[in-house]
C-alpha cells in the first residue's frame, strides 16, 4: 500500500474503521542494549545470515553491465526491459523488511526473461572483440584462448574462482559445437549468477566462515549494489579480506564512490519512507500558489543533498543528521517553505523549524488537507523508534458511535477530531502511543509547510475556519526515563535523540537494509556496536561499520 | 535434453483412406502441452446442390422433438452413397443436418459462407462472408501468419489473406511454398533457440551440483530445486518449439504435389489427365490444410470444390450438366420439372454419383486426415474444429434452398452433438407435379451459421454488425420461397414459427444440435 493510500485509509476511518480489518497495535519495545549488560556472544556472530537471496533489479543490471563491459552496455540496457515487473517482485529498497517480501527465490518470470536476455547478450558478446579481449581471448578463438576466456568470465559471473571440472565440461562442449555463445549463456543461467549463494569454507561449530570471494561479494553488494570491482577482486585473490580492518578499507573506498553515495542516499530515503511516486492530495485552495509537483521534486533533491552534506562533508553524527538546519533549496517553492531567500541549491540555514532528515520537506510531505497525525505517529513509532505495532483487540466491545458534532472541522481542530475518534479504550491501547507523536508535528501541514493555523476548507474549497495550532504533546512514552512531554517538533527531536531507542533503531534499520532481511537474535553483537556508534561516532562510521564488522565473515551452517 | 533430428516429412507417401502422419501427432502434443487447443473452421463448398436421395441416409426413426429426429453413427458406418467409405472412419464425429433452409444468399456465388470468384461483369460482392468474419474475430488471439487460406480446386488457384490483403497464388503448390518455405531450421531458422537449448543443457547439471552442495541449507536447497525445475521446463518448451518449427518449416507433401502447378486448362478435353491432376490437387490441398492448421498458420480454411461451369465433366460435359440438368432440365417440355423419378437407377444417375462421390471422397479423406493428428489437449485436430461440407443450394434439381445439404465434422471441442439430425417439416407433402423433391426444413440456415459461430466461441456482437448488412443471423425472405402442402402453399409462420424475426431469432442456435442452449 502506498503511503498516500495508507494515509487515506487512516484519515478516513481512523480507529473505528479498523475494527474488522484489524491493523492496530500493541507496542513492543525492544530491549535497549545500554540498559543491560551486553548480550553479545561472539560465537554467534554472523549466524543470522542463513539463506541466499537473488539479486534485485538494480543489482542485476549493474552486475550485467560490469560483466559485459562498456562495449555491450547498450545491449544490457536493451535486455533489462525484458524482465517484467513480476520478475523482480519486491521494491528495490523494501520499506517494511518483512522476510516474505524480500527477494529470496527466482521466479518463473525471471527465468523466462533471463533465458531471453542471456541468449542475445551471449550472442553479441561472443562476437564482440572488445568483450573477448576483456576476458583474455582476442580473436581468433582457439581452444587455449577460449579456456582462458571461460575461466575468467565464469569467475566474474559466478563471483568465485572457476571450478576446474566445470571449466572442463564447458570446453568439451566447445569442442563439440564451437558455440561460444551457448557457453557464455550457460554461465549466466547458473543460479550462481542470479543469486547470492554462499558455500562457505570450514565449519566452526554452527557457523561456517566464508571465503574471501564471498566476503568480497557481501562487501560489494552492500556498499554499491553491484559486483566486486578489480581492487576488491584482487584483494580476495590475495587473501586480503581476512580481517575487519582489511574489509573496512574497501568498504570506505566503495561507499565514497558515486555508486556508494547513491546507495547511502537510498538508505536514508528508505528509512524516512520517502516514496518518490507519492504526493500530497490537497485541495487547490489549500495549496494556494505553491506548485506542489515542483516543490516535491526539489524536496527530494534537497533531501539527498542534505544526506551527502551530513555524511560526507560535515562528517556529522546522528545528532547532526536530525538537528542540522542546513537546507539546499533549488526552487522558489522550497526556499519559501524553508523561509530562505536563495534558491540556487547552495546551503543556507532554514529560518523555519525545519531541521535534519525528520523535519525536512521531503519527509513531511504527504496527506490531505488535514495533516496525517496518525500516520506520522505510526511512522515515528515504527521507523524512528523501531517499535513493533501489533493488531487491534477490541475484546468483543463495540466501538462507540461518533457524534457528528465532534467531527465538524469548522468547529474542531484536526488533533481534537483525531483524539475524539480514537477515544475508546480499545483504540487508546495503541493510539495513546501514536497520537502524541503525531500531535507534536502539527506545525507542519501536508505539504511540509510550517504553519501556526489549522486551516479548514469546505466542500466548495472555500475557507471555513482556522484553528490555532497546538503542538504540545504529553505521554510520549518514548522509553523509560525519557522526556515525556514536548511543546514542539524541535523538542520532540531532542527527546528522541535523548533516548537510546532512536540510535538503536538507526543501527537496526541499517542492518536490515544491508542484509535485506529482518534482524534476528544472533544480530545482537552488531546491534550493540551500532547503537554505541550512533551515540558518538559519525554517520559515516556507522554506515561503514554496518558492513565492515565481524559478522561479514560468517553465515549459519 | 536436446534431440538432434533431421527434417521431417510428415505427409509423405500418403495412400488409402487412413493416412500415416508420423510426426505431427507427437509434435502437437509436445508443442503446446499446456495450452488449450485453438478452435478452427474449415469449409468445403461442394458441387452445386446435392441429389438428396443419394446424399442422405434414410430418415432417422428416433423422434426427439417437434420436427426433430435423430440418430447416431458409429465409427465405420457408411452413411450414404455419396457420403461413402472415406467418411466411415469419422462417421461418429459427423453431424448430418437435414431440414435447414432459407438461405439468404443465392446460388451465383453470393454465398454467405465463402465467396468464389465473381463472374466477369458482375458487381463486386458487398457482403462479408463468414470466413472473412471469422478471420477478424476472436477466433484469433493474436495475428496469425494467414487469416484465411482459400483454395479453388477447379483452377488450382489459392490465396491467403494477410494483413487485410488477399495474396493470390497460381496454384496450391505455390501457396504451400509460401506457407512452408524450405529452410534449414537447425542452421538458420532457430539459432537462438538452439543456442539457448545448448546453454540450458550445459547449465542444468551445474544447478544440480550447486543444489546438492554439502553446505547448502534446507531453504536454499528448495529454492534451487525450484530453479532447476523452471530451467528444465524452459528447456522442454524450447525443444517443443524447435520440433514444431522443424516440422512446420517444410512438413513435406505426398508425391502428387509434383503434379502441380496444375492449370486445368492444360488438360482441356483430356479428361483422364484432368482427373489425374484433380486427384493430385485435392490430395495436396488436404495435406496443406492439415499442415497449416496443425502448425497454427491459420484457423480458417475455405475450399471451393465447385466445378460449376467447368468443361471437365465426364465426356466433356460440365459438372453442372449432369448434376443439375440430369434432374431438372432433362425434359425440354418441362424445363423446370423435377425429373428425378425418371433417372433413378439409370446410367445417368450412376455418372452423377461417380462425380459426387469423387469430391465427397476427398472431403472424407481430409476429415480423416485431420482426425489422425493429435492436438494440444490430447483430442484430435478434427475434434477441436468444425469442418463444414455443403452448399448454399438445396437439392440438385431445383434452384431452391429449402433444405441445404450439411455435413459437419468435429464438435469444436464438444459444443455440438454429432449424429444425423432431421429437422424436416413433418406436414410436408410433395406438390402434385413433383416439381420439387426437397424436404422443407423447419430450421433456418442463418441460424446454422450462427450456431457454428457460437460453437467457435464468438459472441453475437462479432457477427451482428458486419460490413454491408445486418449481420449473420439476419434472415432475408424473398418471394422465391413458396412451399407445397396438401392444401396449397404453407405459410412461413406455419413452418418456421418465430424462427425468422427479431433479435432472438437472429441469435438462435439450432436446437438439440448445439449443446450450450438455444440462445446466446
Amino acid at each position: 500500500m502506498s503511503r498516500l493510500t495508507t494515509l487515506l485509509a487512516w484519515s478516513l476511518v481512523a480507529c473505528h474503521g479498523n475494527v474488522e480489518e484489524a491493523p492496530p497495535f500493541e507496542i513492543v519495545t525492544p530491549p535497549v542494549p545500554d540498559a543491560a549488560p551486553s548480550l553479545c556472544d561472539p560465537a554467534d556472530r554472523g549466524r543470522s545470515h542463513r539463506d541466499s537471496r537473488r539479486l534485485t533489479r538494480g543489482e542485476f543490471e549493474r552486475t550485467l553491465t560490469a560483466l559485459f563491459g562498456p562495449s555491450l552496455e547498450d545491449e544490457v540496457s536493451r535486455a533489462m526491459p525484458l524482465f517484467p515487473e513480476e520478475a523482480f517482485d519486491v521494491p528495490e529498497v523494501p520499506k517494511d523488511f518483512l522476510p516474505e517480501a524480500l527477494p529470496r527465490a527466482v521466479s518463473e518470470a525471471h527465468v523466462d526473461a533471463m533465458i531471453q536476455a542471456s541468449t542475445d547478450l551471449a550472442r553479441r558478446a561472443a562476437a564482440d572483440p572488445e568483450f573477448l579481449a576483456q576476458y583474455g581471448c582476442p580473436m581468433p578463438l582457439e581452444r587455449a584462448c577460449v579456456a582462458t576466456l571461460l575461466r575468467n568470465f565464469t569467475a566474474r559471473a559466478h563471483r568465485r574462482p572457476t571450478d576446474e571440472a566445470e571449466l572442463e565440461r564447458l570446453l568439451r562442449a566447445w569442442d563439440e559445437t564451437g558455440d561460444l555463445a551457448s557457453l557464455l549463456q550457460a554461465t549466466l543461467l547458473s543460479p550462481r549468477f542470479a543469486m547470492l549463494l554462499e558455500d562457505g569454507g570450514e565449519a566452526d561449530g554452527e557457523r561456517v566462515r566464508l571465503s574471501d570471494f564471498e566476503v568480497a561479494v557481501r562487501i560489494s553488494y552492500a556498499a554499491v549494489e553491484g559486483p566486486p570491482d578489480d581492487l576488491l577482486w584482487s584483494a580476495a585473490e590475495l587473501g586480503e579480506l581476512q580481517t575487519v580492518e582489511q574489509v573496512r578499507a574497501h568498504v570506505e573506498r566503495l561507499l565514497e564512490s558515486e555508486a556508494g553515495r547513491a546507495r547511502v542516499r537510498r538508505f536514508f530515503r528508505s528509512w524516512m519512507e520517502i516514496d518518490p511516486t507519492s504526493r500530497a492530495a490537497v485541495s487547490d485552495a489549500f495549496r494556494g500558489e505553491t506548485d506542489s509537483a515542483r516543490l516535491y521534486e526539489d524536496a527530494l533533491a534537497d533531501f539527498d543533498r542534505f544526506v551527502d552534506y551530513v555524511v560526507w562533508e560535515l562528517e556529522g553524527t546522528v545528532d547532526d543528521l536530525f538537528t542540522d538546519t542546513t537546507v539546499f533549496p533549488s526552487s522558489a517553492e522550497l526556499a519559501e517553505l524553508y523561509g530562505v531567500v536563495g534558491s540556487d541549491g547552495e546551503p543556507q540555514f532554514a529560518s523555519t523549524p525545519h531541521q535534519g532528515i525528520l523535519l525536512r520537506a521531503a519527509t513531511l510531505i504527504g496527506g490531505l488537507n488535514d495533516s496525517p497525525i496518525i500516520l506520522r505517529g505510526v511512522f515515528l513509532r515504527r521507523r524512528i523508534l523501531c517499535d513493533t505495532l501489533g493488531a487491534a483487540d477490541f475484546d468483543g466491545n463495540t466501538p462507540s458511535e461518533d457524534d457528528p458534532a465532534f467531527l465538524d472541522r469548522s468547529v474542531h481542530p484536526n488533533r481534537d477530531v483525531v483524539a475524539y475518534r480514537t477515544r475508546d479504550e480499545a483504540c487508546m491501547r495503541c493510539h495513546a502511543f501514536i497520537n502524541p507523536l503525531g500531535f507534536a508535528l502539527e506545525a507542519f501541514d501536508s505539504l511540509g509547510r510550517f504553519r501556526t493555523e489549522d486551516r479548514v476548507f469546505d466542500a466548495e474549497d472555500l475557507p471555513s475556519a482556522a484553528h490555532p495550532i497546538e503542538t504540545r504533546a504529553e505521554a510520549l512514552a518514548i522509553e523509560d526515563g525519557a522526556r515525556d512531554e514536548v511543546d514542539s517538533a524541535g523538542e520532540l527531536v531532542e527527546a528522541l535523540l535523548e533516548s537510546d531507542k532512536l540510535r538503536e533503531c538507526a543501527g537496526r534499520t541499517l542492518l536490515r537494509f544491508h542484509a535485506m532481511r529482518e534482524d534476528g537474535p544472533d544480530d545482537v553483537c552488531l546491534l550493540e556496536e551500532q547503537s554505541a556508534l550512533a551515540r558518538s561516532a559519525t554517520v559515516r562510521e556507522l554506515l561503514v561499520h554496518g558492513i565492515a564488522n565481524e559478522d561479514i565473515f560468517w553465515r549459519n551452517l | 535434453m536436446l534431440m538432434q533430428r533431421g527434417r521431417r516429412h510428415f505427409i509423405r507417401g500418403v495412400a488409402g483412406s487412413m493416412l500415416a502422419i508420423p510426426f505431427l501427432p507427437s509434435l502437437s502434443r509436445t508443442a503446446r502441452a499446456d495450452e488449450a487447443s485453438p478452435k478452427r473452421f474449415v469449409s468445403i463448398r461442394s458441387l452445386y446442390g446435392q441429389p438428396e436421395q443419394l446424399f442422405y441416409p434414410g430418415r432417422p426413426s428416433n423422434e426427439v422433438g417437434d420436427h426433430v429426429r435423430h440418430q447416431t453413427f458409429a465409427a465405420g458406418d457408411v452413411i450414404s452413397p455419396i457420403l461413402g467409405e472415406t467418411f466411415a472412419p469419422v462417421a461418429h464425429k459427423l453431424s448430418i443436418l437435414r431440414g435447414v433452409g432459407l438461405c439468404s444468399g443465392d446460388h451465383n456465388n453470393h454465398t454467405m459462407l465463402a465467396p468464389g470468384p465473381r463472374p466477369e461483369g458482375q458487381p463486386p460482392r458487398t457482403r462479408t462472408s463468414m470466413d472473412e468474419l471469422l478471420a477478424q474475430s476472436s477466433l484469433y488471439d493474436s495475428p496469425p501468419p494467414h487469416r484465411i487460406l482459400r483454395a479453388q480446386v477447379r483452377t488450382g488457384h489459392g490465396y491467403s489473406w494477410r494483413d487485410g490483403q488477399r495474396q493470390p497464388y497460381d496454384s496450391v503448390v505455390a501457396l504451400y511454398r509460401r506457407l512452408f518455405p524450405s529452410s534449414d531450421v537447425e542452421d538458420d531458422a532457430t539459432p537462438r533457440d538452439l543456442q539457448a537449448q545448448r546453454a540450458l543443457n550445459l547449465a542444468l547439471p551445474g544447478v544440480e551440483r550447486v543444489r546438492d552442495g554439502r553446505q547448502i541449507g534446507r531453504a536454499d536447497r528448495e529454492r534451487l530445486s525450484n530453479y532447476l525445475q523452471m530451467l528444465s521446463d524452459a528447456e522442454r518448451r524450447l525443444e517443443a518449439r524447435r520440433q514444431r518449427l522443424l516440422a512446420c518449416s517444410d512438413p513435406g507433401l505426398s508425391g502428387t504435389v509434383a503434379a502441380g502447378p496444375g492449370n486445368h486448362e492444360r488438360h482441356a478435353d483430356r479428361y483422364h489427365l484432368y482427373l489425374e491432376w484433380k486427384n493430385a490437387a485435392y490430395d495436396t490441398l488436404a495435406e496443406l490444410t492439415v499442415a497449416a492448421l496443425a502448425c497454427d498458420m491459420t484457423r480458417v480454411v475455405s475450399i471451393s470444390a465447385s466445378d460449376f461451369g467447368s468443361r471437365h465433366g465426364e465426356n466433356g460435359s460440365t459438372f453442372h450438366q449432369p448434376s443439375h440438368w440430369t434432374y431438372q432440365h432433362r425434359d425440354p417440355s418441362d424445363p423446370g420439372g423435377d425429373n428425378i423419378a425418371f433417372v433413378r437407377g439409370s446410367d445417368e444417375e450412376a455418372r452423377v454419383l461417380r462425380m459426387y462421390r469423387f469430391v465427397a471422397g476427398k472431403v472424407g479423406r481430409l476429415m480423416s486426415l485431420m482426425d489422425s493428428v493429435v492436438d494440444a489437449d490430447g483430442s484430435t485436430l478434427l475434434d477441436g474444429s468444425l469442418v463444414y461440407f455443403g452448399n448454399e443450394l438445396s437439392g440438385a434439381a431445383g434452384h431452391h434452398d429449402y433444405s441445404m445439404p450439411i455435413v459437419v465434422a468435429g464438435t469444436a471441442g464438444g459444443r455440438i452433438q454429432p449424429g444425423y439430425w432431421d429437422f424436416t417439416f413433418s406436414g410436408y407433402a410433395r406438390r402434385a407435379r413433383n416439381r420439387f423433391f426437397s424436404a422443407v426444413g423447419t430450421q433456418v440456415y442463418a441460424n446454422f451459421l450462427v450456431t457454428l459461430m457460437h460453437a467457435l466461441g464468438l459472441s453475437p456482437d462479432e457477427w451482428e454488425s458486419v460490413q454491408g448488412g445486418a449481420g449473420f443471423g439476419q434472415i432475408r425472405v424473398s418471394n422465391r420461397y413458396r412451399f407445397g402442402g396438401p392444401s396449397g402453399d404453407w405459410s412461413f409462420e406455419e413452418i418456421y414459427g418465430d424462427n425468422v424475426t427479431g433479435d432472438a431469432a437472429r441469435r438462435r442456435t439450432i436446437p438439440y444440435w448445439f449443446t450450450d442452449g438455444s440462445t446466446a
